[in-house]
């Protein structure tokens, strides 16, 4: 049996207990905690880790610098916001314990390491508070695997004492969003992993569903056509630099222009199909709004590049009000979890 | 709830959501009220199902709209500050809440002190609704004694009012509606459902689609066209060997029920078969037709079914009829369990629920019980069903099929209640029809073949598939 050997905890959120419902997004890249109505209180871990061979001098290091880390008798495990630091002082990739949107089964430490990273941000409950964690949408590839995945979280969210309650990652959007607009329009997530849809009608989840492309298909695909040796270098250079209202001048960005809208037709072409797929959506009496959210809509230009791709393709099976950007597109999701919590809190 | 009705119950709460600044309390507030109007409406259509004329009156949207605002009410009471000050604020300076949804909540406020009044209406409405369920029952009672004064027909029927045979029995038990059952899992090997049930499928295997006509009068059909869902159930017994059922006999009885298996599996017999311990299995699918039940007749209020291998679904038990213990303990509570989940799926009306024996005939010489599993001590009851002995089988009272001494005491030397009913309905018939019963009875044989043959054709025709014999393919 593997002997267990946690380093200290340097954080001390881990040692409190909580006594609110609490919103989580549990994502692809990145696990985002909000408690608070406060937007500048939410905190976030990547959702990475490195594994070393142990050595004293790996270790020395991580102790020096205070980095979070496990250790059992063959590797020691960097993972959480230490992950990209870490990984590029070792000059490799970072692993992911999630693929696509859900726990990756190529990966054989992604539940263990996903249990610490969450235990960096969420504590114990104290009674049985209200958690509501993000999920994606049945898609592609993701349904039978959708079951494993929400079940296991939840089981795990369970254990540390919250009533734990999955929400669709596109309805956490509109909860986020559209209050004034009485929860009724479509959100949109475009994450790492994977875009997902929730089209609500008053609150209810009328349509949803995901598409497993997104910005890590964009790194992917760049990498592939460009050539490099690493996924991380294109990923910071398109967080950085990426503008989508200007014209392409070097061949990197025009590579990520040209996967960009291929990710933006196949979503857009999946929501005209299933709205005229779709038999028990009520007739809505009002144009509705889109939202659009998560890490990869950030970009200058995402939103009039996705308005001018959604109105090239004809005239939408519904009415559109308006399209727009959520106000921290990083944090919607985990915010939107965070007002279902407390809907549900006593 | 028709989409519709969503439409204008939403565009009323929502009127009222706007009393809520907070995102979360806005989103309870949607959530429950429509949530609980959903409920609400169900469990009110569910109990109005025999009276669906009423639900297309006024009376009832209006009523449904009332309790509507209730609901809104409840859910601004429990959610808005409780500090009456800050509630004034609210009404008078939230200009987003419109104007009209702003008095009626204050007239809820203060229904306190309207209360007299309040109650007095509550008193008229009651009344008026009591007299008019009171009045929509004697009609529809009175429409159905008509009707079947008219007696063309003894049946068992979907509601208890309407045959004089069922009654007796029926009124004692408790409602048999069918439970909403629903699939909880699927796996390769089973399936499991909301109540419990487990449905094994490696012995399942197909047979031809289903395909049968539902006929009115004569040859006259009910409805247009060939009809393909499973209409209701048919028990059996699999009359196969039985061990004694001890612990020391586990590993014998195991091997006999999966004989049984293989053999019904070849020849396509049932759709279930229940083995001793309570394990259910699936034979042949449900959208096929399984070998159970060749020549047989049964009727409900809708009209009459021949050749029940299309219509009915055929559920085995591993049994004897000799037994002395005829069902063990497991079977009963498997025999429910699938009872509750089949009824669920299709829609299976109680009335539709019966047994082999009952409905089993032999053209040949006009008599019933050809087949006689089941023709006495089924439990009914312990199934969630009306007992069926006590009515009339169609089989006697339309069609004029009889039985003699030999018969009767292969059955055990008593007839079923239902059967004596039955005669006399068919005598009454044929005094009616100014016929000999020996007249109108060949009339009838000529009419169940015919029955016979159309129904054959139809499904010829509609799957394309070579007919197998007619007669009952069950060796066991
Ligand atoms: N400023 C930016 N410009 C472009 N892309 C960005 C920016 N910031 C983050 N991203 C990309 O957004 C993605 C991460 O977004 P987000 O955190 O919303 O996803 P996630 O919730 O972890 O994943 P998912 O929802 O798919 O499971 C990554 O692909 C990242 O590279
Ligand atoms: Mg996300």
């Amino acid at each position: 049996m593997e002997e267990k050997n946690q380093a200290p905890a340097s954080k001390a959120e881990t040692l409190s207990i909580k006594s609110s419902p609490v919103g989580l997004d549990i994502g692809t890249s990145r696990i985002v905690i909000a408690d608070s109505p406060v937007n500048s209180d939410i905190r976030s871990q990547m959702n990475a880790f490195v594994a070393v061979p142990c050595s004293e001098m790996a270790e020395n290091v991580l102790k020096q610098r205070g980095m979070v880390y496990e250790r059992n008798c063959k590797n020691i495990y960097v993972y959480g916001n230490d992950t990209d630091f870490f990984a590029s002082f070792l000059d490799t990739d970072a692993r992911r314990p999630m693929h696509s949107g859900l726990l990756n089964p190529q990966e054989e430490m992604s539940q263990h390491i996903m249990q610490r990273i969450i235990q960096l941000l969420v504590p114990r409950a104290k009674r049985n508070e209200v958690l509501c964690f993000s999920v994606p949408g049945k898609g592609e590839g993701a349904n039978g695997n959708l079951v494993y995945h929400e079940a296991v979280l939840k089981n795990f969210l369970q254990s540390l004492g919250y009533n734990a309650k999955a929400i669709n990652e596109g309805q956490a959007v509109v909860f986020s969003e559209l209050q004034d607009e009485n929860f009724t329009g479509i959100g949109i997530s475009f994450g790492g992993g994977m875009c997902n849809v929730s089209v609500s009608f008053m609150s209810m989840p009328m349509i949803t569903f995901s598409v497993p492309k997104s910005g890590d298909y964009i790194d992917r695909n760049v990498v592939e056509v460009m050539g490099e040796r690493n996924s991380t270098k294109v990923r910071l250079f398109k967080e950085e630099n990426l503008d989508l209202s200007r014209q392409p001048k070097d061949d990197m960005t025009r590579a990520m222009h040209i996967f960009y809208e291929d990710v933006l037709q196949t979503l857009i072409e999946r929501l005209r199909a299933e709205f005229k797929r779709s038999s028990q959506l009520p007739k809505v009496d009002r144009p509705m709004p889109i939202v659009l959210a998560g890490g990869t809509a950030k970009p200058a230009g995402f939103l009039q590049k996705f308005e001018s791709m959604l109105r090239a393709g004809g005239e939408f099976p519904i009415e559109i009000s308006d399209v727009r950007m959520a106000k921290d597109p990083l944090t919607t999701t985990a915010n939107g979890c965070y007002i279902a919590a407390m809907s549900e809190s006593k | 709830m028709s989409v519709d009705s969503t439409l204008i119950y939403s565009r009323i709460v929502e009127r009222y959501a706007h009393f809520f600044d907070r995102p979360e309390l806005r989103l309870r507030f949607l959530n429950h009220t429509l949530a609980q109007q959903t409920a609400s409406r169900e469990k009110v259509d569910a109990a109005l199902e025999r009276f669906e004329f009423l639900k297309k009156t006024r009376f009832y949207e209006q009523l449904l709209r009332l309790w509507l605002y209730h609901l809104i009410f409840q859910e601004l009471g429990k959610l808005l500050p409780t500090a009456s000050k800050q509630r004034r604020q609210i009404l008078t300076f939230k200009s987003r809440t419109p104007f009209t949804a702003r008095v009626i909540f204050r007239c809820y406020q203060y229904r306190r002190a309207v209360y007299p009044v309040g109650l007095a209406t509550l008193a008229v409405l009651l009344f008026a609704t009591y007299y008019g369920v009171g009045w929509s029952a004697r009609h529809v009672n009175t429409y159905l004694a008509q009707r079947y004064r008219s007696g063309q027909r003894v049946v068992a029927v979907v509601n208890d009012q309407g045959s004089v045979y069922a009654q007796a029995s029926a009124r004692h038990l408790p409602g048999y509606k069918p439970e909403k059952v629903w699939l909880v899992e699927q796996k390769e090997n089973y399936e499991r459902y909301s109540n419990g049930a487990r449905i094994l499928n490696d012995f399942e295997t197909t047979n031809h689609a289903r395909g049968y006509y539902v006929f009115k009068q004569g040859r006259e059909l009910a409805d247009e066209g060939v009809r393909h869902e499973p209409v209701g159930i048919l028990y059996h017994t699999s009359e196969s060997d039985m061990l004694p059922f001890t612990a020391d006999n586990n590993a014998s009885i195991e091997t006999h029920t999966r004989g049984l298996l293989e053999y019904v599996k070849k020849n396509k017999s049932y759709n279930y078969v229940i083995d001793r311990f309570g394990q259910i299995y699936r034979i042949v699918r449900d959208e096929d037709a399984a070998n159970h039940a060749g020549n047989s007749l049964w009727a409900d209020s809708r009209g009459v079914y021949v050749g029940l291998n299309e219509s009915f679904l055929g559920v085995c038990f591993e049994t004897k009829t000799e037994a002395d213990e005829q069902l063990t303990e497991a079977q009963t509570v498997s025999g429910r369990l699938l009872t509750q989940v089949l009824r669920s799926n299709y829609q299976i009306d109680d009335a539709d629920c019966t047994t082999h024996g009952l409905v089993s005939v032999n053209p040949s010489n006009m008599r019933i019980c050809y087949h006689h599993d089941w023709t006495r001590g089924f439990p009914f009851e312990a199934m969630g069903l009306s007992d069926k002995y006590q009515v009339a089988p169609v089989s006697v009272g339309e069609f004029g099929f009889t039985y003699d001494d030999e018969m009767v005491s292969k059955i055990g030397g008593a007839l079923w209640p239902g059967v004596v009913a039955g005669e006399e309905a068919f005598n009454q018939r044929a005094g009616q029809s100014k016929l000999k019963p020996e007249e109108l009875r060949r009339q009838m044989h000529t009419l169940y073949r015919e029955q016979m043959e159309m129904q054959r054709a139809a499904r010829a025709t509609s799957t394309n598939e070579p007919e197998p014999s007619s007669a009952d393919q069950k060796g066991l």
